[in-house]
């Protein structure tokens, strides 16, 4: 049918099929901001765009409703060199972070403030409650519309974006935007589905309906013969490689347990079939008419049932050892299962396995004497605690695009790691890495998720092997039940102390679920030891965690990664052991933590899969997070609600994490002057929307004296720049950003050489200045880097001044904070309510104070949702019963605490560059805890699973049985 | 969805379309989205029908609202009375309220409906087209009628009303009703959604329950109105209900469900008996 409309003031005609959605409709008129996180759920509002002045969900209106329509799209607000003062306003509040959904935002903010000029903030709020904002939370969108109130009233911002950091440099630590803001906020074309292209085939996947079957049988004969399709894929024709899907360093302790795909399924969801059609409908139809025949097993869900005697097995096959095989390898593989299709499972190193177990890793350790100091004790607490297994639940699924180009294997990638990408397509290709080209676009969110490679190893190697171009992107259904998630686990502590309040003896014992596959199987749930107890100033520790295989959804990389886990268990003791000793919590906590200089003799066992690095605690703002977030909240003021049946209470917990992995991280980054003076740094590092970017640019611009706007930093292209091990584990700011320092000082160190012989001075008379020039000390002179670089270029010159920069270290900097909260119970329904949440961290110098603000909202509200609303509910077959976006519960606009602080303690930092710590991690580590302490302050029983659902409250209370 | 459209310019003619495997479009937010549970091989789209919007007040005290009216005009309406308005909000996207319709969410009949229970509870009428007869050569059918159906009646006996349209719905201002929904999130569906009304002296109550259904406890009312202690029947109530099958599901158990049925119930109570200025039971 014809349908005609106005679409950003222009006059348009389609004929369109009836039933398209107006998002498509506009996707294929090139409004390609106009998005979808949720399969057209109605949900997430990336899809926003307004119709007759009205907001609505593109996704959920047939093109056909739109004739005669009105139509305003995200792209028909500003464009990049005219950003209209809301975009701008959201890229100065910092809320332009992973940006996937910002188009929609500002879209949304824009006509709000055309109908209401001075908006309240609940009227903002109902503004945005059709948005789901993951990374940096709402807090900044009322910020982002009192700027632009501001800036329409007086002409500029009266308000202050985010405090400044060290007077004495110019762009560090001073809130400036972040470099592709304008991009991002614009909706200009950055993701991986703008780069595919109108030749490209499509990839769908069959998965296991089971959550643990051998594969008796695969007949893809009826698939094949729907045209169009392409390739069929299956564990009948997949490459015998056996390789990991988790993307850390090389070798990762993570064991090699799959191949693409396998003939026993693992999970319900686990693949069984990739198909490649030319069209998706083709691909969907191929797909429903493969028949496979499968023998199912009794599947392990819990921890607890995998350790039971005679559990089934989810791996049996044999075991290899890359290195470090046992002795009794051979007798112990003689228990292996004979039936071919089990595999087997590769360990690059001892992890302390045992496969016939279901144990994936093991590790135990510690200090002193735990057993002693139990007792002799004044008292001693024991409670075990257990988390639910959490998505990502980023706006952008997991995504990717790959082709052949000009010989070669180039895959556009949503990724936290392009480096590793390349390699483990490398793996299950047999290219060799200087085939492989991978693009890293911007990443619609990744928190960990896109640290796994999950869609780039079959697409690549679809793409390979058919010399086709193949798209390939996860439903919502599939992020929840194909993608990496939290690992739950089972936390015991006991805990004993004096009744002075000295904590005198602590023991962790984690028991983690890993699922399927060995992703990070040691590295996340050690996490839950290394990044907790070395807060404690307590000389008899130890630990002993074991991690079990299951048939749950896989679990894998996570923001905190096991963190969040180990500190919810460890303070929730504290406070426990307090109350029991009769302590004042805070007191408590302010005579055991660590503070610099104390040796951290803990992390000698603690390292991931190696020895651990003894250090004494570095830069440490944690006394003064904890002290200055306790008057904040009024520790110590019990707080009344007017209504009896509200209890408030107040908690709070100490966190820590680590700035990237010393010994392991690896980053590098090579600067180049341009002919016209100015410079373009191939970063090897991954922005994931967090301004890693910014971070990069505004440390050249400081080095090199040199305006922001003259540098670009071109990042995770694996072709253009250098090595870096990626973004994770908190090591972007401190690993990529240090080799970008050490680029830059490189760089400045060939100018001045340069500028030195051509103006005929020496070296040491020479430094650089703003706007970007050479000036003599002693004869005043000035060489411009534009003429600098323009005779280095020319015929006579001495060639591009470039630099190689790269950073290692054993150095540890630890950020370190302190999370408090305020919350309401209902005693009569359970009802919960953060009142107030404030988040107190030392991130050493800010680079970005303004992105630094929004990630520690993101991530607390996130780890709020983890708190109290999110977690996968599996029915007794491993089937995931809330696998959409609605029933899975994550918070939004309306669960964020009306009182929301983030404040960055000034701490400066010895080894990062400029004094900075890593930011975001961090952030997901304090909710728990000090939610669960606040209800204890409240209604008086402790906590002891997440989520902490109305429902536990009110059988802890004893209302209901 | 794979389906024909049709938009019809006025109400008979959209219900002479519709068969039993066809839909009317009205907000769309249901039928077109993922995971909807509505299929249809024919979609009779009511954007363009004429006669379906607008709020009006009625004689006798009542409001129309009519079924294409979308959330967010009845919300930002005046004479849409407060309590209705307060179960309009409980859908909490902003964006969707701007779509979703009043009568496309009523004929959902969708056992988590918050409007249901409200509606039940203040005693609302629907007025709905019928179709009757055999079809004409131009599709039409030889009658149409009006009826109006007490929204207890429509959600309760579906079938007799498969192929009515909504015309509108009629909501008495001289009632008060209360109510309360819970959800996980704001954004989640909801699990359970209580609604009490006084109506021309008596106690009306509606309750949905995700995975059991919209109920008018007309026996719990009735017992309620014929008590001299209301305050006890709830109590009684929240330890024990037959005539309501709630299972253990992703929103909790079945004891935290009763439970929290009661406890509401017995707050709403309070509630309207605190608006009333009535002495309130010791519940």
């Amino acid at each position: 049918m014809k349908i005609s409309c106005v679409i950003n003031q222009v006059p348009r005609t389609f004929d369109v099929d009836p039933m398209m959605s107006l998002r498509e409709l506009l996707v294929s008129a090139g409004h390609v901001c106009v998005r979808d996180s949720d399969d057209g759920e109605g949900f997430c509002g990336s899809d926003t765009v307004l119709v007759d002045g009205t907001p609505v969900y593109a996704n959920l209106m047939i093109a056909a409703e739109a004739d005669g329509c009105t139509i305003l799209t995200p792209d028909g607000l500003g464009d990049l060199r005219h950003l209209t003062d809301v975009q701008q306003a959201m890229i100065d509040a910092g809320v332009v972070q992973s940006a996937y959904n910002a188009p929609a935002a500002a879209l949304l903010l824009t006509w709000l403030l055309e109908k209401n000029p001075a908006p309240s903030r609940e009227e903002i709020k109902d503004a945005l409650s059709g948005l789901y904002i993951r990374d940096a939370s709402y807090e900044h969108y009322y910020l982002a519309v009192r700027l632009v109130q501001e800036k329409r009233k007086t002409g500029h911002y009266v308000s202050k974006t985010a405090p400044k950091f060290r007077e004495n440099l110019r762009e560090i630590g001073t809130p400036d935007g972040k470099v592709d803001g304008p991009a991002l906020v614009t909706g200009q074309r950055a993701f991986v589905e703008d780069y595919v292209s109108p030749d490209t085939c499509y990839m769908v996947m069959l998965r296991s309906p089971y959550a643990s079957a051998y594969i008796r049988s695969i007949d893809t004969s009826e698939a094949e013969k729907v045209p169009g399709v392409i390739k069929i894929i299956t564990a009948a024709n997949c490459p015998d490689i056996y390789y990991m899907q988790a993307g850390q360093g090389n070798p990762e302790p993570s064991p090699h347990d799959r191949r693409l795909f396998n003939w026993k399924v693992r999970h319900a969801g686990d693949r069984v079939a990739g198909v490649v059609a030319e069209t998706m409908e083709a691909a969907e139809k191929a797909k429903s008419l493969i028949k496979v025949g499968y023998e199912v097993l009794k599947p392990v869900l819990t921890v607890e049932e995998a350790m039971a005697d005679g559990a089934p097995l989810v791996h049996d096959g044999p075991v290899e050892y890359r290195a470090g095989a046992p002795a009794d390898l051979d007798e112990y593989n003689a228990k292996a299962s004979a039936d071919p299709r089990e595999g087997k499972v590769i360990y690059q190193f001892p992890l302390g396995a045992d496969i016939h177990h279901n144990v994936a890793a093991s590790n135990s350790g510690g200090i002193g004497d735990v057993e002693k100091a139990f007792a002799e004790a004044d008292a001693v607490v024991e409670r075990t605690y257990q988390t639910s297994q959490i998505q990502h639940a980023p706006l952008e699924p997991h995504v990717c695009f790959a082709r052949m180009e000009g010989g070669r294997l180039t895959v556009y990638a949503s990724t936290q790691v392009p480096y590793h990408v390349r390699r483990i397509v490398g793996w299950v290709t047999g290219l060799p890495e200087n085939q492989i080209h991978v693009v890293k676009t911007r990443v619609g969110g990744g928190y960990g998720a896109k640290q796994d490679i999950l869609i780039e190893d079959v697409t690549a190697y679809a793409a390979y092997i058919t010399g086709r171009p193949v798209y390939c992107r996860n439903t919502r259904e599939e992020e929840f039940i194909a993608n990496s998630t939290r690992h739950p686990m089972r936390m015991r502590v006991k805990m004993s102390g004096k009744k002075d309040g000295t904590i005198t003896g602590i023991f962790l014992e984690v028991r983690a679920n890993t699922g399927p596959y060995g992703n990070h199987c040691l590295t996340v749930p050690m996490n839950s030891c290394s990044k907790t107890l070395p807060l404690f100033k307590c000389p008899n520790m130890a630990y002993d965690l074991k991690v079990y295989y299951t048939n749950t959804p896989p679990a894998g990389a996570y923001q905190g990664y096991g963190t969040p886990k180990g500190n919810y268990a460890l303070m929730m003791a504290m406070a426990e052991l307090a109350d029991r000793l009769g302590c004042d919590y805070k007191e408590m906590v302010l005579k055991n933590h660590v503070e610099t200089g104390y040796r951290l003799d803990i992390l000698k066992g603690l390292g991931e899969g190696r020895e651990g690095n003894v250090v004494p605690v570095g830069s440490c703002g944690l006394r003064e997070a904890i002290l200055k977030g306790c008057d904040m909240i009024r520790w110590g003021v019990k707080e009344q609600s007017p209504d009896p049946d509200w209890k408030i209470g107040k908690g709070f917990a100490m966190i820590m994490q680590g700035s990237g992995l010393p010994g392991l991280d690896h980053a590098e980054a090579i600067a180049k002057m341009e002919t016209d003076g100015t410079v373009i740094l191939n970063s090897g590092c991954a922005d994931i929307g967090t301004g890693l970017d910014t971070v990069c640019a505004k440390i050249v611009s400081e080095v090199m004296c040199m305006p922001l706007e003259h540098i670009s930093v071109l990042s995770g292209d694996t072709d253009s720049a250098a090595f870096d091990t990626g973004s994770y584990a908190s090591s972007g700011t401190f690993f990529s950003g240090n080799a970008a320092l050490d680029a830059a000082q490189k760089l400045k160190e060939g100018v001045l050489k340069e500028a030195a012989l051509q103006m005929g001075e020496d070296q040491e008379d020479l430094d650089v200045r703003m706007p970007g020039e050479v000036f003599s000390k002693k004869t005043g002179k000035v060489l411009t880097y534009a003429a600098l670089s323009h005779e280095v270029c020319s015929g006579a010159g001495r060639g591009m001044i470039v630099a190689h920069g790269n950073f290692v270290t054993n150095a540890s900097s630890v950020p370190y904070g302190a999370h408090f909260a305020q919350a309401a119970v209902n005693v009569r329904t359970g009802e919960i309510r953060v009142q107030k949440f404030y988040a107190l961290q030392d991130a050493g110098t800010p680079i970005n104070p303004e992105l630094a603000l929004c990630q520690m909202y993101g991530a607390a509200l996130k780890s709020i949702g983890h708190t109290l609303y999110e977690g996968m509910i599996l029915d007794k077959d491993g089937v995931c019963l809330n696998s959409n976006m609605t029933d899975y519960g994550v918070p939004m606009i309306w669960e964020q605490p009306d009182d929301f602080k983030a404040v960055l303690i000034d701490v400066n930092d010895q080894y990062g560059p400029f004094g900075a710590k890593s930011i975001s991690e961090i952030a997901c580590n304090g909710a728990a805890p000090a939610i669960g302490i606040a209800i204890h302050d409240a209604v008086g029983v402790w906590m002891d699973s997440w989520p902490m659902t109305p429902e536990k409250v009110l059988r802890k209370l004893g209302r209901i049985r | 969805m794979n389906a024909e459209l049709y938009s019809p310019r006025s109400a008979s003619e959209a219900v002479s379309l519709k068969t039993p495997s066809a839909a009317f479009l009205a907000g769309g937010t249901e039928i077109l989205r993922h995971g909807s549970s509505v299929h249809a091989d024919r979609l009779i789209m009511l954007k363009n029908t004429e006669g379906l919007k607008g709020i009006t007040k009625e004689q006798d005290q009542t409001v129309k609202i009519g079924a294409m009216t979308t959330f967010a005009e009845a919300l930002r309406s005046s004479a849409v009375p407060e309590y209705f308005r307060k179960a309009i909000r409980y859908m909490a996207s902003g964006t969707k309220r701007n779509m979703a319709t009043i009568g496309g969410n009523i004929a959902l009949i969708r056992d988590d409906s918050y409007l249901a229970a409200v509606l039940i509870a203040a005693h609302a009428k629907l007025v709905l087209l019928m179709a009757d007869g055999e079809r004409g050569r131009d599709g039409a059918f030889a009658m149409e009628r009006k009826e109006l159906v007490c929204i207890r009646r429509y959600l309760l006996e579906p079938d007799l009303y498969r192929n009515a349209l909504i015309l509108s719905v009629l909501l008495r201002e001289d009632v008060k009703v209360v109510s309360k929904r819970y959800a996980n999130t704001a954004e989640s569906h909801s699990f359970l959604t209580a609604a009490m009304g006084i109506v021309d002296g008596k106690v009306r109550i509606g309750v949905s329950v995700k995975n059991s259904g919209v109920f008018f406890l007309k026996e719990l009312s009735e017992e309620m109105n014929d008590s001299a202690d209301p305050g006890k029947i709830l109590a009684d109530f929240a330890d024990s209900w037959n005539g309501l099958d709630i299972p253990d599901d992703i929103f909790g158990s079945q004891a935290y469900k009763r439970y929290l049925l009661g406890v509401t119930l017995t707050d709403l109570y309070r509630s309207l008996q605190e608006d009333r200025g009535e002495e309130v039971s010791d519940v």
